[in-house]
């Protein structure tokens, strides 16, 4: 009896959070008239120059980009080499050529994870993007 | 059962057969290495990197003379032994111009630029105004730069990074904001494999040749007039295999490296704060400057007319890794500024750190930067002298940084030792 009423009243609990779950959920999902908990995609723009990137971190959520942009007064050359990454990174397309001014590199992070960027020539020169989910 | 003759000609054949089956093999594999042609009008490919994007390993694009204004990028191991030859009776007929120049991402940065190629082969072209270099080879194993031409890019003209062997020969650099010729960031090698710049001409240049931990490399044979410092192998943290060690300068004509850039109305800029955005300059009026290197060899070059000194060595007590050190550096055998009657600000400067860094040889008449205070800053070879640290003598180390630090930089010309230089035929002096 006791059993049955602990059953009962768990199959209770169970189906209020369900409708709240659904309640809570239901909004986001139709997206008409309520407010989105989902961060809007960003662009961070990160600066390449002698012989520094201007952020050393870098935190964005799945879906942002960060825009490499090269100095104009940049005599040194410069790239973006993507070190390390999360599992199954095509470390190429994380990859920039190398140049010194007039240059830029765009990449959009849809994998979370972290990514450890290093110029190959300057390798004092280094960047960590952290993509949070 | 053979006879031993029968046997041993049985051999022979065996060996020619198979000899001559890798022979078929090797013809085969020559056979279908590519050969493209690039021109402007009526060629398959109009740009060199279309012809770049159709080659293998072990093509030749020939590339007819024009003005390609392009940036040409070569990328993977799948060019390895690519050859890029221009077909004109001299280097510039084939021009790869870098203004209004367009890459994948902006502007086109490197006339040439190849990532991860092996032996790959660039020659008899021209490149001028690209907004980093005029030819680039990164990280490699081999490589030949020939009959090439650099004139006005930002950076460098022939420019060397990371790689195992290599040579660039015969080739010209002017007006570069760093240095005409670079090789630098030489990994380090159990069995080394040299790298061979030769017959180099490098004039109005920040720096004739520079090389970041540059390794395993013989400078022979070539002339650099008219830059800021002639002959400037480093050692610099920021770039990865520290120290610049194991090198030879030798048989070069080092002189009139009076350049100063500095000067409002100079044709070459370079970064306002001093070389590479540090708040310190590169001393001008120098022939040789061994930055913080351990076993490099200035043999039978001959050094004058460089306004501040022909040839010196100094440690880098700003660099905290401690391996910008002078040790065991030879100067050897070179006829200084009086045998050409052409002096230099002095012969020599040492600011006497390290170890083992010495004179022999140089002439009688050869002079150098000393102070009263100490009298083992120039000791003939072989010699353990030196404070055994990345600290000089103080005096010394003062003298530099008066010239390092001087601000405005154009005055570090109040250092210099300024006099008319004997003609010499074909060339100009030029302070800027």
């Amino acid at each position: 009896m006791m059993l049955m009423t602990m059953t009962r009243h768990r199959r209770s609990i169970a189906v209020v959070a369900c409708a709240l779950g659904a309640a809570i959920a239901a909004p986001a999902a139709s997206g008409a008239g309520a407010v989105s908990h989902k961060p809007k995609p960003v662009v961070k723009k990160v600066r390449v120059s002698d012989n520094f990137y201007s952020s050393t971190k870098v935190g964005i959520t799945k879906g942002s980009a960060v825009n490499w942009v090269w100095s104009a007064t940049n005599f040194n050359t410069h790239n973006v080499t993507l070190i390390k990454g999360p599992k199954g990174i095509t470390k190429s397309k994380f990859t920039s050529i190398s140049g010194s001014r007039g240059l830029h590199f765009k990449r959009t992070f849809t994998t979370p994870g972290a990514y450890h960027f290093e110029c190959t020539i300057h390798t004092s020169m280094n960047i960590t993007v952290t993509v949070k989910r | 059962v053979f006879s031993k003759p029968v046997c041993r000609w049985s051999l022979v054949v065996m060996a020619a057969a198979l000899a001559g089956l890798a022979g078929l093999a090797g013809a085969q594999a020559k056979a279908s290495a590519k050969t493209l042609t690039v021109c402007q009008h009526g060629c398959v490919y109009t740009t060199i990197q279309a012809a770049v994007n159709h080659s293998g390993r072990g093509a030749t694009i020939d590339v007819k003379p024009g003005k390609y204004v392009e940036g040409v990028i070569v990328s993977g191991h799948s060019h390895d032994g690519l050859r890029i030859v221009g077909l004109g009776k001299k280097p510039d007929a084939v021009l790869l111009e870098g203004k209004n120049a367009h890459g994948p991402a902006g502007a086109a940065q490197n006339g040439v630029e190849g990532d991860n190629v092996n032996n790959l082969v660039l020659e008899n072209m021209k490149a001028e105004h690209y907004a980093a270099n005029g030819f680039f080879i990164n990280d490699c194993h081999g490589y030949l730069m020939k009959n090439l031409i650099a004139g006005f890019n930002r950076g460098y003209g022939l420019f060397v990074f990371k790689c195992v062997g290599g040579r660039m020969t015969q080739s010209v650099g002017y007006g570069h904001g760093d240095s005409a010729f670079y090789v630098g960031g030489t990994p380090p090698q159990k069995h080394p494999r040299t790298t061979t710049p030769d017959h180099l001409l490098a004039y109005r240049n920040v720096l004739g040749f520079s090389g970041s931990n540059a390794k395993y490399m013989v400078i022979r044979d070539s002339e650099f007039y008219d830059n800021g410092a002639g002959v400037v192998p480093n050692t610099w943290k920021p770039e990865p295999y520290e120290p610049a060690s194991d090198g030879v300068i030798e048989h070069n004509l080092i002189y009139w490296n009076n350049f100063d850039y500095f000067r409002p109305n100079s044709p070459v800029k370079t970064t306002n704060g001093g070389i590479n955005g540090q708040n310190d300059n590169f001393p001008t009026g120098a022939g040789v400057m061994l930055f913080g290197t351990a076993r490099w060899t200035v043999k039978e070059n001959s050094i004058f007319g460089n306004f501040l000194w022909g040839a010196a060595a100094f440690s880098d007590p700003t660099n905290d890794t401690g391996k910008a050190i002078s040790i065991d550096n030879r100067f050897v055998d070179n006829k200084m500024g009086a045998a050409f009657n052409d002096a230099n600000g002095s012969d020599f400067f040492s600011d006497g750190s390290g170890h083992g860094t010495c004179f022999t040889g140089n002439g009688a008449a050869a002079t150098f930067d000393t102070n009263p205070t100490t009298s083992d800053l120039y000791p003939t070879c072989p010699s353990s002298a030196g404070t055994g640290a990345v600290a000089g003598n103080p005096t010394q180390v003062l003298k530099l940084a008066a010239v390092a630090l001087a601000k405005p930089p154009t005055s570090q010309e109040k250092y210099w030792h300024v006099h008319p230089h004997p003609a010499r035929k074909s060339r100009k002096p030029y302070e800027g």
